[in-house]
């Protein structure tokens, strides 16, 4: 809670110290300067810094994240009205990093040293090189310029989800990759594997049961932790791909200086960080009963 | 951190003071292989930073609308132009060259102010941990719960475009991780018997705190300061593909990311692919680099 009020605070002075009036953005060129004036008092923007943010809190704690300057309508119906695009796409790259960078973490793991291994690492470590921006340009190059096979941009049918998602994923199907691999080695010298492993379970359950089950916790820690890159791979992702979410909401608004929209995106983006790591925090519990809250 | 990583941390102290140790700690760094790849590819790097104005074709600056958007000479035979010309007749080889110098520099600036800014907060919030700990964890906490990139973004909108407020934006966004590994090893220190000897012998907070404490995290650190590296490049060309890193003319990869995607759908494919794979390149380098440190310096953290 201490934490969303300071991102409040942090979000409001930065933005209110960008140079460049807002209201002479929305006015036409030309406006004069009663018109200019008369702006900035519609807009709020020519009280006192302080007295601004007490009002932005007042209106915040109401649900009301204030009017967009572009726009003319509240900002959070923007926001609420792109928000689900941008869902989409995060859980169609939380599926296929699950899909994809569990299984080789844990077959890198149980093969260790042989070329699954070596291969699967290798492909992680160049993901995790390879910056999400140029990746997205090179996916464009490829599979929508040089082989007409996937669209370039616009979010209507499945195919225009490939591309995106596989740019949004790759980041984190090598950090998952990773650390499955690390975690599953850790676990699987345990005793209680081998014990699994001497009663004459079969190996799938052993792994999926046993060791994933153990394996899980720092996987699921960093994982929460890396929500923010997640949001942050979207604005890039939704740049490039000219796609309909709040990652390219908010850049147009930095460009327009349209702060409630880049507000409310911002402190949505730190709720959101907030509440995924609550639900880590609580899922400790059920990957390892040991965990208990005071 | 627990004993193991201590006494690999105090091997790296005794560097200078015993040979053996020395020399054991040197093999080591050699014989780990993706050390080696990684310290190659930065090698090279630098080296092109270095020797741009050498191994450059043409002037990164001159335009020349005469020879513009030419594709690589394995396509047009033409050497002048290796890796081709971008839409106002510029050497693409050798703005990718020129291009280095601007991502190295500022990586390298910006490790070292996140790093020093970073290391004191995580120093003192271990050792005060009450008064200052409180404080600055509260801020790391704030600061996780924006993307790094919105809040670069962000802040280079409010304070302009200029070398110092690239140079600050990367710095505030690289402090956390170093203040929260050092605070980790310093809390983790704390408690040693090295400590309370020193205490108990007089010495002051600071003292301890920078003659004791801080040589012990030096190991840690340096993992993290290489691969901050790593993604304060990326973030750096990343402020620059969106339009708010360096300032065109001046070549970086990340801005010519950003020209050459107008052209990618028209089949310029050479203008986006070049600079982007020079900083892959790059990355992928001090992300071996920083493995291969971490596996030799750290063997608590080891992928085993």
């Amino acid at each position: 809670m201490l934490t969303l009020v300071g991102i409040t605070l942090f979000t409001f002075v930065l933005l209110r110290m960008v140079p460049g009036d807002p209201a002479r953005l929305i006015l036409p060129e030309n406006a004069s300067q009663a018109e200019v004036l008369q702006m900035r008092k519609l807009l709020g923007l020519d009280e006192p810094l302080y007295t601004q943010y007490f009002l932005y809190m007042r209106d915040l704690i109401r649900a009301d994240f204030g009017t967009s300057f572009q726009y003319s309508v509240p900002a959070i119906e923007l926001v609420v009205e792109r928000l689900p695009q941008t869902i989409r796409l995060s859980l169609a790259a939380t599926a296929l990093t699950l899909a994809l960078a569990v299984p080789a973490g844990i077959l890198a793991a149980v093969r260790r040293q042989t070329f699954c291994d070596f291969g699967a690492m290798l492909a992680a470590i160049f993901g995790q090189s390879i910056p999400n921006f140029w990746l997205g340009l090179m996916l464009i190059l490829v599979f929508s310029v040089n082989l007409p096979w996937l669209p370039v941009s616009g979010a209507s049918t499945w195919l225009h989800y490939v591309l995106p998602t596989v740019t949004l994923a790759a980041y984190l199907m090598a950090l998952v990759a990773r650390l499955t691999r690390s975690s599953m080695l850790e676990v699987l010298r345990q005793d209680y594997v081998r014990t699994a492993h001497a009663k004459g379970l079969a190996q799938r359950m052993v792994l999926w049961r046993h060791a994933l089950k153990n394996a899980a916790i720092p996987i699921v820690t960093v994982v929460g932790m890396q929500i923010g890159t997640l949001l942050g791979g979207a604005v890039v992702t939704e740049t490039i791909f000219n796609w309909p979410g709040i990652g390219k909401l908010v850049i147009e608004a930095i460009w327009r200086r349209d702060y409630p929209i880049v507000q409310a995106v911002l402190l949505l983006s730190a709720f959101v960080f907030v509440v995924i790591n609550l639900l880590v925090d609580l899922l400790y519990s059920y990957l390892d009963p040991r965990i208990r809250f005071q | 951190m627990t004993e193991t990583g201590v006494v690999a941390t105090a091997h790296l102290g005794a560097n200078g003071r015993d040979g053996r140790v020395g020399r054991s700690l040197l093999r080591r760094l050699l014989k780990n292989r993706m050390l080696l790849v990684g310290g190659f590819l930065i090698l090279a790097m630098v080296l092109g930073a270095v020797c741009a104005p050498l191994l450059a074709s043409s002037d990164p600056l001159r335009q020349d609308t005469a020879n513009r958007l030419k594709p690589p000479f394995w396509e047009t035979g033409d050497l002048r132009h290796p890796l081709g010309t971008d839409p106002l007749g510029r050497d693409v080889w050798s703005r990718v060259l020129f291009g280095s110098r601007i991502s190295l520099t500022l990586g390298l600036v910006a490790v070292a102010v996140s790093g020093s800014i970073g290391t004191l907060l995580g120093l003192l919030a271990g050792y005060y941990e009450r008064h200052v700990g409180d404080l600055v964890m509260r801020l790391v906490d704030v600061q996780l719960s924006f993307p790094v990139i919105l809040l670069a973004i962000s802040v280079v909108a409010v304070v302009g475009r200029s070398l110092p407020a690239l140079v600050a934006v990367l710095a505030i966004s690289g402090w956390v991780v170093y203040a929260r590994t050092v605070r980790g090893s310093v809390l983790s220190l704390k408690g040693k018997d090295f400590i309370e000897a020193t205490r108990a012998l007089g010495s002051g907070g600071l003292r301890i705190l920078f003659r004791h404490i801080l040589p012990n995290c030096m190991a840690p650190l340096l993992v993290v300061a290489t691969v901050q590296m790593a993604t304060m490049i990326i973030l750096e060309s990343g402020l620059s593909f969106f339009g708010l890193g360096t300032q065109p003319p001046t070549p970086s990869w990340g801005g010519m990311l950003a020209e050459g995607r107008e052209y990618l759908i028209a089949g310029a494919w050479w203008l986006t692919t070049f600079p982007g794979l020079a900083i892959s390149v790059t990355v992928l380098g001090i992300n071996l680099l920083g493995d291969g440190l971490r596996d030799v310096l750290d063997p608590q953290l080891q992928n085993h």
